[in-house]
């Protein structure tokens, strides 16, 4: 359909520029509902990786990360 | 009543260089805030001073004029600069969402002055007894300062170790423990004034200030005698000049802050040269500044650097055969040095580079560097780590100040400081100016990421931060525990001593008898700083030797008496036992305990009687 369209339609026509604003407008959009999105999930990894190697760190982490390791879990 | 002389004499070293600081004002850019003001009041001062000292030090490094300049300095900051605040000029704006930040900053602040009036114990595995605290001491003593021959760390550029020995001039030897109180506050001050700078908002500021007084790495390099911090401030200070630079007085102060850190820390070279490298490129970008015109700039910013900074490398080369001393393995084709071997010189760069190699010098490593300073802080002897907020928030601020051509500008000095420091010596302390810059972006994050993400995003914020700051200030509370267990119980304080200072009844007897006027230490890993008389140690730390064979020595009464020693310290430790042989001629022990004897050269002034008690000399009378 878009290859039939922009067969049709002039670069420099007001079909196309509308065309390209759609896009932006829809990647914008879509932009808008990821980067929130994407914050949380950064801030959270970010915490959540403390937590996690401060326990695998620790000396119980990895007794049970030796014991897991070897089967005796 | 113990802690009195050093907490006075680092208010008057505080007051004077304010005083000092306050010739600066003139050059400041008229658009800088109150907090821009104020930093670059503080560490100019500090820098000038400092700078005073290490070059009239050259010629004459006495109690009396080292007191003195500090006199002039409180002059000044009484008459010139005291009458001109005003309360409302003074007040300190605190947001109420910074109100946690400054709780923060305050405990931080608290903990450092309360744990910076302990007396300075260790061995020579702490820095600041190995050579921070001993080269001031021996420069009073002798009245000049010059390199100790048998610590090459002497020779590095010391502007703050010579306002060291004017804290012990002023104060005592707490003096300059407590000096970390000051250093501690002008870092926070210039990262607080960067942060505004960039987001305009003081609660931005408040938060900078408290991240960075959480992060143990950066603490490890404020107290104690490590100057990491404070260089690191001059450093800050540079740049926050630098990039927003329009007129000639303006590179001028840049210029000047570059000298400060040349002066304090060789690596202030590379941190100058990669300076020097954003500013030309942002020549570029700037319309409004004539190449021209900034290049005769740059040049007069140069020539400030390097009248500051240059009688550290001169007096090197003159004194010790290089400028930067010991010589890179590169320099030392070029430079004969005096007191270590080239072998030594090797040694001296290979325990460096083993100690320094963090986790590798790949491409890989590099890309991985903020997760590994991040989570694995121990391979970079991080001491605690840096906390989550830089590469939680660091990231955002960023983005969000982007278009921003001075963040532009912090950023890329931010990576070139961190390539030098990766190619170097990846020791977590000496990034601290690097961890200052990504804390004041995760500061401006912070605001940014609530006004993004409306719904979580404060929450999670939060969660982190109690997570980050909690940890931090366990961190510090566990590193500074003993000390601050030292400051409020005597015999806590006794019992460490005894605990952490090697051979202390030996220096006890040695500091207590007048007939000792100089001491021959034989062993290298004897603590000189501990000693309050003249010393000469023929092998010192890292291979150096200030006398060729200290064996003759023992042995020839004539050249003992040509050196004018009067006494031998020899200890016998688990790798080692004593080196002078039982019933030498010309020696009689006077003082034996476990491990450790005192000998006095016969000359008619030898002592008696053995002693085998303690001298009941008060050591702590520091």
């Amino acid at each position: 359909m878009k290859l039939s369209e922009s067969a049709n339609s002039s670069p420099g026509s007001p079909d196309t520029r509308q065309s390209i604003q759609e896009t932006r407008l829809r990647r914008h959009d879509a932009w808008k509902i990821l980067w929130p999105v994407l914050i949380d999930v950064w801030i959270f990894g970010v915490v959540a990786a403390f937590f996690v190697i401060r326990v695998v760190d620790s000396s119980l982490g990895q007794r049970v990360l030796a014991k897991i390791l070897r089967g005796h879990f | 009543m113990r802690f009195a002389p050093a907490i006075l004499a680092n208010l008057i070293f505080a007051a004077a260089a304010i005083g000092y600081g306050s010739f600066l004002r003139p050059l400041f850019p008229p658009q800088f805030s109150r907090v821009d003001r104020a930093a670059l009041t503080l560490l100019g001062g500090l820098g000038l001073l400092g700078t005073i000292f290490f070059d009239l030090g050259q010629f004459w490094y006495t109690k009396p004029l080292l007191i003195g300049i500090l006199a002039i300095g409180d002059a000044i900051f009484l008459f010139a600069f005291w009458r001109q605040l005003k309360p409302s000029r003074a007040r300190i704006a605190l947001p109420k969402s910074a109100v946690v930040a400054a709780l923060v900053v305050a405990c931080v602040l608290a903990i450092t002055a309360l744990g910076g009036l302990v007396r300075p114990v260790g061995d020579m595995n702490d820095d600041a007894i190995a050579y921070h605290f001993l080269g001031p001491k021996v420069w009073l003593r002798d009245g000049l300062i010059r390199p100790v021959p048998d610590q090459p760390c002497t020779a590095f550029p010391a502007m703050i170790e010579a306002s060291y020995g004017a804290l012990m001039a002023a104060g005592n030897q707490r003096g300059p423990n407590l000096f970390a109180i000051t250093g501690f506050l002008a870092l926070l001050l210039i990262a607080a004034a960067l942060a505004e700078r960039i987001s305009g908002r003081p609660s931005a500021a408040w938060w900078a200030a408290a991240l960075i007084a959480t992060m143990p790495a950066v603490y490890r390099g404020a107290y104690g005698g490590f100057i990491d911090a404070i260089y690191a401030a001059f450093v800050l200070c540079a740049a926050r000049v630098a990039f927003d630079a329009r007129r000639l007085s303006d590179f001028a102060l840049a210029g000047l802050f570059c000298g400060f850190a040349m002066a304090t820390k060789y690596t202030g070279v590379l941190a100058s040269a990669a300076l020097l490298a954003i500013v030309l490129a942002m020549i570029r970008k700037l319309p409004e500044l004539n190449a021209k015109r900034t290049l005769q700039s740059l040049a007069v910013a140069g020539a400030i650097a390097l009248v500051v900074a240059g009688p550290a490398y001169i007096r090197n080369w003159l004194v010790l055969g290089s400028p930067i001393y010991p010589p890179t393995p590169g320099l030392l084709r070029f430079f004969r040095i005096k007191y270590m071997s080239q072998s030594a010189v090797q040694g001296f760069y290979h325990y460096i580079r083993v100690r320094g190699f963090g986790m590798g010098r790949s491409a890989t490593a590099f890309l991985l560097l903020p997760f590994h300073l991040t989570y694995q802080s121990a391979l970079f002897n991080g001491a605690g780590g840096i906390g989550l907020a830089p590469l939680a928030l660091g990231p955002f601020g960023l983005i969000a100040a982007r278009r921003v051509l001075f963040v532009r500008a912090l950023a890329a000095f931010a990576l070139l400081l961190a390539i030098a420091w990766f190619v170097t010596e990846q020791e977590s302390r000496f990034l601290i100016d690097v961890y200052a810059i990504v804390a004041v972006l995760a500061a401006v994050g912070m605001l940014h990421v609530a006004r993004w993400e409306p719904r979580f995003a404060p929450f999670l914020t939060a969660i982190m931060l109690a997570c980050s700051l909690g940890y931090g200030l366990f961190m510090i509370g566990k590193a500074r525990a003993d000390d601050l267990h030292a400051v409020f119980s005597r015999s806590y304080a006794e019992q460490r001593q005894w605990q952490d200072v090697p051979y202390l009844a030996s220096f006890q007897y040695l500091n207590g008898q007048k007939a000792v006027t100089k001491v021959l230490i034989l062993d290298p890993s004897i603590a000189a700083y501990y000693s309050d008389k003249d010393y000469i140690k023929p092998s010192g730390a890292f291979g150096a030797e200030s006398i060729s064979d200290p064996q003759s020595l023992i042995r020839s009464e004539g050249e003992l008496a040509a050196l004018h020693i009067s006494h031998i310290l020899d200890v016998r430790d688990g790798n080692r036992g004593f080196e002078v042989p039982a019933h030498l001629a010309d020696l009689t022990l006077v003082f034996e305990q476990p491990n450790q004897r005192i000998y006095a050269v016969d000359d008619g002034r030898s002592q008696s009687a053995v002693s085998t008690r303690d001298s009941g000399h008060d050591f702590d009378r520091h």
